[in-house]
């Protein structure tokens, strides 16, 4: 029953079996993005002859579907026969985290807003109404221009003072905000780790010679520090994504040798001296997984850090340029018209709020599933 | 402690030099410098030439570096041709204006989100803790800029025009054109309408941080068992919290505190520029832009000090709220 | 009336799972100026009573069940609230707490919180209060009150932190002080020295006390009488002396078989083998049996109730003394209680 329930509508078995949330999820997905196939069909199959953009979008949508349909029906075979849920991993630190993480729905609703913000960014060519620099007047009702148009039924979310449409413009626009809140957070959570490893591992000089240059990064607010940087270069995507990553490292350098340093004391890493394992094999493979737990919420807390630093410089103008929409410039492009278009300005505002925020539940819930220490108060 | 908290200071001075002469290298090797701000249409190469002789800008660099850090260091800022003035008065203009900004916002955000965190606490796992909880998220996600255009929106424009309110504030400036004319009472009157909004966006976006911080530090202390003790002891349970509770959740505030305190003088850059706030925020990004060197070196160098004076103060007030840290050396 | 009379006394904590039911169903009788020990294992749900007396259960756990009676000088005090509660709490009922390290306020003087105490309790000025406070430091056996009372909890031993909290816990000039565990978290001599000075502030202020420990040995220094706890119900309960001559419960027996005195140092110590179980889950029938050395097949099936008695069933070391005596033990192996039920 089960497995042929899958087999017709994926999230089906799990909801009957009342896994609510995940079933329901799965369930959503597919119908949406099925309905999404249908409705555009012509856009979709225009798609087969489009750009990178179009194929990546085409790749999303076929790999989405199929994944859903075969997890659905993959695990409601093995529920089957075992009898229970997926997820009887194993009872490592982080699956054990991942089990706390699953009983907290605020965490889970944050995951499952950034799964579909990005799959949104992927699949843009198919869900956008419109170009994102569709500029022409066109008659629509009697009217002639479509300049600043309130939201309605055709620009759900009105349009600009180009008469660009909003929604499209905003589905355009997360490529650079997601992008580059997730490279930028990559580099600088590599690099920090790395070097804040090597200062709590190795001491000494070189400690001095990297907690100095912490020190001096750190003596900086943040976005002064990002328009001296962005201020020196044209300001290409490539050197936004550095100056982000080179401003936040430091943070992560501080915390990653503090973890090192307590754990440097403790009787497993003593006992892996004593075993004469080399200190590489010591830092990389005994030292650094059990740092992972923190430098997972600190990434994931600094992507929404990100987000909203990059924010702010598209908004001051100092962003990435060349014409691409991204939601900064898209409330700074609304600030003049708060009066007379509200929306303008207001939209864009609520997809960055909304990533952000999704980004900091995801971050409050590994926290406390990952981080006990740290967590609010020890749960009883 | 307190020996520790100052050889850090002092420690602190040469990476503040350290961090202006970076700086400096980096600013002067960029393309462009403060003499294309003379620049005019039809003006020959020749003219321009001399300009920058004059300014002393076709010196090497490292004399030019030796000059400014000799300068510098007898506490002569130098002269910003942007704004025709020594760099002195002009940060000495932009500064009371973000001081008074700051201040009342690092004020509102403390008291605000002290209260909403510790009623969190003590209500924790109601409905008002989980509303709360969503609330300060909220401003806590949310991007300065987009908050204050949210404000000015609901507070001024909207507020005016379409529902007639009685009151709206003005968005940008610090006073209104012509308010030197006005009778003091009436100049102090609009200088603080000027000063609502831009507060209220600072105040709100600082209060959900501390607010969160406060409700996770109340929970432990909340737990603890020298709460127990005070309630034992008969104390109403208003006092428990307030007395016993709050000085003991309050300490690692201060941390929050030193992180905050630079705020002071630096201002916040974003919520400046978008109520045209005449601060050091808006002075500094303008000086880069226009590579106005002398006036980003001194903010540079302001600014940091700031950050090492704000870990002072938190190690200071360590040392005030916990007596086991005033105690445990000199 | 008695001091405090407590009756069928049920608390439960509200876990995820099934409540634990920590205390279930205790009856105790304290009169005034009386010592009374409470005795049991780790988890047998001592703390737990005494925070039920003064309303202090953990927040949105412990609950009091309806049908429980505590009773002080027939006073209500289950479900009082308010200001009475207020005021008996560290006024005419005071408690120490298990943990010196943890219980005092690290930033603020001891001085300090033992005046906090003292002005809300009596009826004095801000001079006489303080003059009341350096008192109380100096009848707890603290040497230069003067001194010590500008010192921080840090600053202190814990043998001092403990003198300090009785100090605290006497500037209300209670009626009843519950003592939880006072000495378990402190070394033997400091405990002696703790033990002598309970006894003697309770002979001069005419106290009622409820010594708590897990200690049987601690409990008779003190105590005029005794009450053994196990799974959150008296196993036995009774003069201190009969308890100790002729213990009859195998709990009773096995707790003096651990116990380690320094009359007979010689004698090995024998721990009762396992361990208290889970409170959300005790054994059906008698909560001990899983761990008793003499079990038998009523035990497992039916629960024992706790019945007055002097003689174990079919025991060779029958003790004298009045019938019931005081005695009353929750065990099958109790003589001419064939019925059981
Ligand atoms: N907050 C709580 N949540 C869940 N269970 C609790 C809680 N507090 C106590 N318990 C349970 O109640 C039972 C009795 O606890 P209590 O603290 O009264 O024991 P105790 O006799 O004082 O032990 P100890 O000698 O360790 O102090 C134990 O089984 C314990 O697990
Ligand atoms: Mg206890």
């Amino acid at each position: 029953m089960g497995r042929r329930a899958g087999f017709l509508l994926p999230g089906l078995p799990q909801l009957l079996r009342g896994r609510v949330l995940g079933g329901g999820f799965a369930l959503f997905l597919w119908l949406g993005l099925l309905t999404l196939a249908v409705t555009r069909f012509d856009r979709v199959r225009g798609a087969l002859l489009g750009d990178l953009d179009d194929w990546i979008a085409l790749l999303t949508l076929a790999m989405v579907l199929g994944g859903v349909w075969l997890w659905s029906f993959r695990a409601g075979r093995r529920s089957m026969v075992t009898g229970r849920g997926s997820g009887e991993g194993s009872p490592g630190a982080l699956g054990q985290g991942w089990r706390a993480f699953r009983r907290n729905r605020m965490a889970l609703l944050g995951l499952g807003t950034i799964c579909l913000f990005y799959l949104a960014m992927l699949l843009t060519p198919f869900l956008a109404p419109f170009e994102p620099e569709f500029r022409e007047a066109y008659e629509v009702g009697g009217d002639m221009t479509r300049r600043l148009a309130a939201p309605s039924s055709v620009h759900l979310m009105g349009t600009d003072e180009f008469s660009q449409d909003i929604l499209s413009r905003i589905l355009y626009g997360s490529r650079i905000s997601l992008t580059i809140g997730l490279l930028a957070v990559g580099i600088s959570v590599t690099l920090g780790t790395f070097l804040g490893a090597i200062a709590g591992y190795w001491g000494g000089l070189v400690d001095t010679a990297i907690m100095r240059l912490v020190d001096m990064v750190m003596a900086f607010p943040r976005l002064v520090l990002l328009i001296v940087i962005v201020a020196l270069f044209p300001t290409t995507i490539f050197i936004v994504i550095v100056a982000l990553a080179f401003t936040q490292w430091p943070s992560t350098a501080r915390m990653v040798r503090g973890e090192i340093l307590a754990l440097k004391e403790r009787e497993f890493c003593e006992a892996a001296r004593a075993l004469g394992f080399s200190r590489g094999r010591i830092l990389f493979r005994h030292l650094l997984p059990n740092a992972l737990g923190p430098l997972i919420v600190v990434a994931t807390l600094g992507i929404g850090n990100t987000i909203v630093l990059e924010a702010g410089l598209s908004f001051l103008g100092l962003g990435v340029q060349a014409g691409t929409p991204s939601w900064g410039s898209m409330v700074s492009d609304g600030r003049d018209y708060l009066m007379d278009a509200w929306w303008v300005a207001t939209f864009p505002g609520f997809a960055i709020v909304l990533a952000v925020l999704a980004f900091n539940l995801v971050g409050d819930g590994l926290r406390d599933a990952l981080d006990p220490r740290q967590s609010e108060g020890a749960r009883r | 402690m307190l020996s520790f908290s100052l050889r850090r200071t002092l420690l602190a001075i040469p990476l503040l030099l350290g961090v202006a002469t970076l700086v400096f290298f980096v600013l002067s090797l960029a393309p462009g410098d403060a003499a294309s701000i003379y620049l005019r249409p039809g003006m020959t190469p020749e003219t321009l030439e001399h300009i920058r002789r004059s300014m002393g800008l076709d010196d090497p660099l490292l004399i030019r570096y030796g000059r400014w850090l000799l300068a510098f260091l007898q506490g002569d800022f130098g002269y910003s041709h942007f704004y025709q003035m020594p760099v002195r008065d002009r940060i000495l203009a932009a500064l009371p204006n973000t001081l008074i900004l700051a201040s009342g916002a690092l004020f509102f955000a403390f008291l605000i989100g002290i209260l909403v965190g510790v009623l969190q606490a003590v209500k924790e796992g109601s409905f008002l803790d989980s509303v709360l909880s969503g609330v300060t998220l909220f401003f806590y996600s949310m991007p300065s800029f987009w908050l204050a255009l949210m404000l000015i929106l609901f507070f001024s424009l909207s507020a005016m025009k379409l529902w007639n309110w009685p009151f709206s504030f003005p968005v940008s400036g610090i006073q209104s054109p012509g308010a030197d004319l006005l009778a003091p009472w009436d100049q102090f009157r609009d200088r603080i309408h000027h000063l609502v909004l831009p507060t209220l966006t600072l105040t709100l976006i600082l209060a959900g941080g501390v607010a969160r911080y406060v409700r996770t530090s109340m929970l432990d202390v909340i737990r603890q068992d020298y709460i127990r003790t005070a309630r034992a002891k008969g104390l109403p349970e208003t006092r428990v919290i307030m007395k016993h509770g709050l000085r003991n959740g309050l300490i690692p505030v201060v941390t929050l505190f030193g992180v905050y305190f630079p705020f002071l003088l630096s201002g916040t850059v974003l919520i400046e520029y978008v109520f045209a706030w005449p601060g050091m925020g808006q002075l500094m990004v303008e000086s880069i832009l226009r590579k106005d060197l002398p006036v980003v070196l001194a903010g540079t160098f302001l600014f940091g000090g700031m950050v090492v004076l704000g870990n002072l103060l938190a190690d200071l007030l360590y040392g005030v709220v916990d007596p086991r840290i005033r105690q445990s050396d000199g | 009336m008695s001091l405090l009379e407590i009756q069928k006394l049920r608390t439960h904590i509200r876990t995820a799972g099934d409540d634990a039911r920590a205390v279930d169903g205790v009856d105790l009788l304290l009169e005034e100026g009386e010592s009374v020990g409470l005795v049991g294992e780790s988890g047998s749900g001592k703390t737990l009573l005494a925070l039920s007396i003064l309303g202090l259960l953990p927040e949105g756990g412990g609950a009091i069940l309806p049908g429980s009676s505590i009773r002080f000088r027939g006073e209500e005090l289950v479900g009082m609230g308010g200001k009475r509660l207020r005021e008996i709490r560290g006024g005419e009922v005071a408690m120490i707490f298990q943990e010196p390290m943890t219980s005092l306020n690290p930033v603020f003087s001891v001085g300090n919180q033992i005046l906090e105490a003292v002005e809300l309790h009596r009826p004095l000025n801000r001079d006489a209060a303080k003059e009341e406070m350096l008192r109380l430091l100096g009848e707890v056996g603290i040497p230069d009150p003067e001194a010590r009372a500008g010192d921080y909890p840090h600053q202190l031993s814990g043998g001092m932190r403990q003198r300090a909290m009785i100090a605290m816990a006497l500037a209300g000039e209670p009626s009843l002080l519950l003592a939880d565990e006072p000495t378990t978290a402190l070394d033997v001599t400091v405990e002696a020295q703790i033990l002598q000075l309970l006894k003697r502030v309770q002979a001069r202020m005419g106290m009622g006390l409820l010594l708590i420990s897990h200690d049987l040995n601690v409990v008779s220094r003190v105590c005029d009488r005794i009450l053994i706890l196990y799974g959150g119900k008296v196993v036995e309960a009774g003069p201190t002396q009969k308890i100790l001559d002729a213990p009859i419960h195998p709990y009773t027996r096995g707790l003096m078989g651990s116990r380690l005195s320094f009359d007979d140092r010689r004698r090995t110590l024998r721990p009762i083998p396992g361990e208290v179980p889970e409170a959300t889950d005790w054994p059906r029938g008698c909560r001990f049996h899983p761990r008793c050395p003499e079990v038998m097949d009523r035990c497992r099936r039916e629960e024992p109730r706790l019945l007055p008695g002097t003689e174990r069933k079919g025991a060779v070391e029958v003790q004298g003394g009045a019938p019931g005596g005081g005695r009353d033990v929750r065990c099958w192996l109790l003589a001419g209680e064939e019925g059981g039920a």
